[in-house]
C-alpha cells in the first residue's frame, strides 16, 4: 500500500525534464513571470521549489510545524521580488536567498512564541529517518540544536555563511552567488566564524563529545 | 565539493555527521509538498482567499491571534483560579492584548531588518498562534491534510481514510481536498473498495493535477476489479493518449493488449 500511495504522493515526472537548457529557461519563465504570466510562474516555482524546500528544511528541520508555511511564503516573496532581480546570476541562488532569510525569520518567531507560552513539544524537530532507535534521534537532535546555538552566537554574516556551508551543504562559489557577495569575502566569514564556531565547541560539551580534539 | 578550496576537517565533519546531514534527505512526500506549495502560492499571488495580503485580512489575523492570546492566558494560569466573572474576562483579555502587541511589534521590526527584498508574504491561512491547540472549527487544510497523512504512514489506515474524508468534507475545493481524492482513491483500493476508490479517482480526474496519470492508472484498476471492461478499456486507452511516456505506458498497453 505504502509504496502505491507513495507514488500515487509523487506525480508524473515533468513532461519536458531533462529536455533543456536549465538556466536559460529559467530565465526565460523568470521573464514571463516578472511581467505576470501566470503559467510561467507557476512552472517557475515548481523549478525552485526543491531548492527552497532544502533550505526551509535544512534550517527549520522536518518537522518544524511553519515548514510548510515558510515554503509558501518563501515561494511568494520570492516571485514578488522578481523587480528587483538583476538576471546576472542563478536564479535558484535568488530564490535560496529570499528563503533563507525568510526561514531565519520562523525559526526567530517561532523562538518567541515557543518562549511565550512554553509550547516547546510543538516547535521540536525530529529527524526523518527510520532506521535510528529514538534514544539515537534524541541524541541528534541534541547535537544539532547544540550547533545550532552556537551558530547563532556568531556574528551574522559569519553564521550565515557557516548555516549554508555546514548545514545546507552549499559550496562556496554557491554561498558567494546566494550572499551576493565576493568569493573571497565568503572565503574570510567562514574563516572567522569556524575559528569562532571551534571556541564554542570547546566550551559546550555535546558538541565537544562529537567534533572537539584535532579541530 | 569545492574545487576552490577543500572544506577541512572541523567543517567537514559537522557537515557529515547525521545530525545534521540526515535533516536534507529527501522524504518521500517531498514532490507532493512542493506541488502543494507551489499551488498555495500561487492562490496567494493571485489574491484568492487563501493568501491574499489584504489589511483586513491581517486585522483578522490579529483578532485571531488576540483571541488565542486569551485562551492561552486562560490555559496558562491555571485551574485554580474560579470561575471569571464578567470584570476578570476584561482582565483576561487585556492581559493577551499586550503579548499579541508586541508580537506585531516584533514582526514588524523583523521584516525590516533584511537588507533583501524580501518581504515574506502575510498568509491568512498561517495562524500565528500556530502553537496553540486550535478548536476543530479553526484547523485549516493543510493542518487536517497532514494530520491525515501522518496517520497513514503510522498504518492507521481506518483514521487516515476518515481524516482524508473531513479534509474533503470541510474544505472542497482546497488543493489538500483536491490530493485528498487522489491519496484517498488509492487507500479505498488498497482496503478493497473499488466502487469507492472509483469515485474518489472520478472526482480528482474532473478537476486535474499532477497525479493525474496514477489517478488514472488507478481508475484502470478500480474498473479492472469491477469488471467494467470497456470502461477500463478506454481508461488505459486516455492514458497511453495523454502520457504516452509515463511509467504506466507499459502496463497500459500490456493490459489493452490482454483486453483485445
Amino acid at each position: 500500500m505504502v509504496a502505491q500511495v507513495h507514488r500515487l504522493e509523487s506525480g508524473p515526472p515533468p513532461e519536458d525534464a531533462g529536455a533543456r537548457d536549465a538556466s536559460a529557461d529559467l530565465n526565460t519563465l523568470a521573464h514571463l513571470a516578472r511581467d505576470g504570466d501566470s503559467q510561467a510562474t507557476r512552472s517557475l516555482l515548481r523549478e525552485i521549489v526543491p531548492a527552497v524546500r532544502r533550505t526551509c528544511k535544512g534550517i527549520l528541520g522536518p518537522q518544524h510545524a511553519d515548514l510548510e508555511d515558510t515554503i509558501q511564503e518563501s515561494l511568494v516573496a520570492f516571485v514578488q521580488a522578481l523587480p528587483s532581480y538583476r538576471f546576472d546570476g542563478d536564479i535558484t541562488h535568488y530564490a535560496v536567498r529570499i528563503a533563507f532569510r525568510a526561514t531565519l525569520h520562523t525559526k526567530k518567531r517561532s523562538i518567541k512564541w515557543r518562549d511565550r507560552f512554553r509550547l516547546t513539544g510543538q516547535v521540536e524537530e525530529t529527524t526523518d529517518s527510520a532506521s535510528s532507535s529514538p534514544s539515537e534521534e534524541a541524541i541528534l537532535t541534541q547535537r544539532r540544536k547544540a550547533l545550532e546555538r552556537a551558530l547563532a552566537k556568531l556574528p551574522r554574516e559569519q553564521s550565515e555563511a557557516l548555516t549554508l556551508r555546514i548545514m545546507l551543504d552549499f559550496s562556496m562559489h554557491e554561498i558567494a552567488s546566494i550572499c551576493d557577495v565576493p568569493l573571497n569575502t565568503v572565503k574570510t566569514r567562514l574563516r572567522l566564524g569556524k575559528d569562532a564556531l571551534r571556541r564554542h565547541i570547546e566550551r559546550d560539551a555535546v558538541l565537544r563529545a562529537a567534533f572537539g580534539g584535532n579541530t | 565539493m569545492d574545487l576552490e578550496e577543500p572544506r577541512d576537517d572541523l567543517l567537514s565533519r559537522i557537515a557529515h555527521d547525521p545530525a545534521v546531514h540526515r535533516v536534507l534527505e529527501p522524504s518521500v512526500d517531498d514532490r507532493l509538498k512542493n506541488e502543494l506549495a507551489v499551488s498555495r502560492a500561487m492562490s496567494a499571488l493571485s489574491g484568492g482567499a487563501r493568501g491574499r495580503p489584504l489589511r483586513g485580512v491581517w486585522l483578522l489575523a490579529a483578532a485571531a491571534v488576540l483571541v488565542a492570546g486569551a485562551a492561552g492566558a486562560a490555559y496558562w494560569r491555571g485551574l485554580r483560579a474560579p470561575p471569571p466573572a464578567q470584570s476578570s474576562d476584561t482582565t483576561a483579555q487585556g492581559a493577551a492584548i499586550r503579548p499579541a502587541t508586541e508580537t506585531t511589534t516584533a514582526r514588524g521590526a523583523d521584516l525590516q531588518a533584511p537588507a533583501e527584498p524580501v518581504d515574506p508574504a502575510p498568509n491568512p491561512d498561517r495562524s500565528k498562534a500556530r502553537t496553540l491547540p486550535a478548536p476543530e472549527g479553526r484547523e485549516t487544510p493543510a493542518q487536517v491534510f497532514a494530520e491525515a497523512n501522518d496517520l497513514r504512514r503510522t498504518g492507521s489506515d481506518s483514521q487516515a481514510i476518515a481524516t482524508y474524508r473531513k479534509v474533503e468534507r470541510m474544505f472542497p475545493g482546497s488543493p489538500e481536498a483536491e490530493q485528498s481524492y487522489a491519496t484517498l482513491g488509492s487507500l479505498m483500493m488498497e482496503h478493497g473498495s473499488p466502487q469507492e476508490a472509483l469515485g474518489q479517482f472520478d472526482h480528482y480526474i474532473g478537476r486535474g493535477g499532477p497525479l493525474l496519470v496514477d489517478v488514472l492508472a488507478g481508475k484502470a484498476s478500480a474498473l479492472q476489479r469491477l469488471g467494467r471492461t470497456a470502461d477500463e478499456r478506454r481508461t488505459w486507452q486516455t492514458l497511453l493518449e495523454q502520457f504516452p511516456k509515463s511509467v504506466h505506458a507499459a502496463r497500459a498497453k500490456a493490459r489493452l493488449a490482454e483486453l483485445h
